[in-house]
């Protein structure tokens, strides 16, 4: 993730804690969490669709696993981006989800029935509340689920392609078309 | 070629305005943490039974903790140490000890000296596996404990072995 590259310096206090926590310390762990959790479950909303209950599970999922390879958390990026990454591999990567999307996805969006799930807003035309965020939101929540997730990570979060790929399995090429398609999509519902 | 090709998708169309504000954070709406230390403590349980090197550590210690305890107590014409299976580590280490301290100052008898020597097959046993789960593991702190302790053990038998 580009944050990694940039900001090499790990926040002490997280630092810190994670070193306890790699001891078997719960305690700071549960500090971590609490530091954390806000981002991690917004994270994992976006990626579950807003599905609050997958949601929880994922958020659950990603600490849990956290735990388990906070040893190999060595301080060289912030604590909050290895744990970021961490999540979008457990939510994306492990299932191959993304890799399944997009291989589905090669109809139209309009093709795309509630499974997809989409929002009642979703389907509304994009343009009939004020607000370029809420237009976006809408543009985006319409978008195919693969390219969706792929906008998301790539002109949301930061990541580059090639991380993309590494964390979902799909490849760099189809990431970089999935990508253009959303974007292509989302030009032609916000003119 | 085809990097080129990707490359050009790319940067046809640029990336809408205020995506980056979509970026969001927000807390659920139950606390999620009990579910995720329930789920770490029952795996930490899991990971701790598991190991077979973890067994035989343990195994080595109760031997000899309550062999050489019953052998002191039948010794001394007292009460065998009747130690209930759900002792705790601390206080069997407590026994460990204060019944090495006993007998290191007595005379052995013969079947004390066997059991001692059985019992340092076993630490020796122990350690090898010790040495093996960190070779793989080098960083395994609580492996490191259980190594240190186990030769620890082994200190303590040989010098009793060595006793006439």
């Amino acid at each position: 993730m580009t944050a990694a590259a940039t900001n090499s310096v790990t926040e002490p206090e997280d630092l810190a804690l994670a070193r306890q926590a790699a001891r078997g310390d719960l305690g700071a762990f549960e500090q971590l969490y609490r530091t954390h959790v806000g981002r991690v479950y917004g994270l994992c909303c976006r990626l579950c669709d807003g599905d609050k209950s997958r949601a929880d599970a994922a958020t659950q999922d990603a600490f849990v696993r956290a735990w388990e390879h906070i040893g190999s958390f060595r301080g060289d990026a912030r604590f909050s981006t290895w744990l970021h990454r961490l999540t979008v591999n457990v939510v994306l990567g492990e299932k191959r989800l993304l890799k399944r999307w997009v291989s589905f996805e090669e109809q139209t969006p309009g093709d795309y029935d509630d499974e997809d799930s989409q929002s009642t807003a979703a389907q509304r035309a994009p343009f009939e509340d004020v607000g370029l965020r809420m237009d976006l939101e809408r543009a985006v929540a319409r978008l195919p689920k693969g390219a969706r997730t792929v906008l998301f990570l790539h002109d949301v979060e930061g990541y580059q392609h090639d991380e993309i790929a590494e964390l979902t399995g799909i490849a760099v090429g189809t990431s970089k078309a999935q990508l253009h398609r959303a974007r292509r999509l989302l030009k032609e519902w916000l003119q | 070629m085809k990097d080129v090709n990707e490359n050009r998708i790319d940067q046809t169309i640029e990336a809408p305005q205020g995506l980056a504000a979509l970026r969001s954070e927000c807390l659920p709406q139950t606390d999620l943490w009990p579910g995720i230390e329930s789920a770490i403590r029952a795996r930490r349980a899991r990971a701790w039974r598991m190991p077979l090197w973890a067994g035989a550590a343990l195994a080595a210690s109760l031997v000899m903790v309550l062999g050489l305890s019953v052998l002191h107590g039948e010794r001394r014409g007292g009460k065998p140490l009747q130690a209930p299976a759900a002792i705790a580590a601390a206080q069997l280490a407590e026994a460990h000890d204060a019944a090495l301290r006993a007998v290191v100052n007595r005379p052995l008898h013969s079947e004390t000296r066997a059991l001692v020597r059985a019992n340092l097959k076993i630490v020796n046993n122990a350690e090898e596996q010790l040495k093996r789960a960190l070779a793989e593991d080098p960083d395994g702190e609580y492996l490191k404990s259980l190594l240190a302790s186990a030769r620890n053990q082994q200190i303590q038998l040989a010098a009793l072995e060595d006793r006439r």
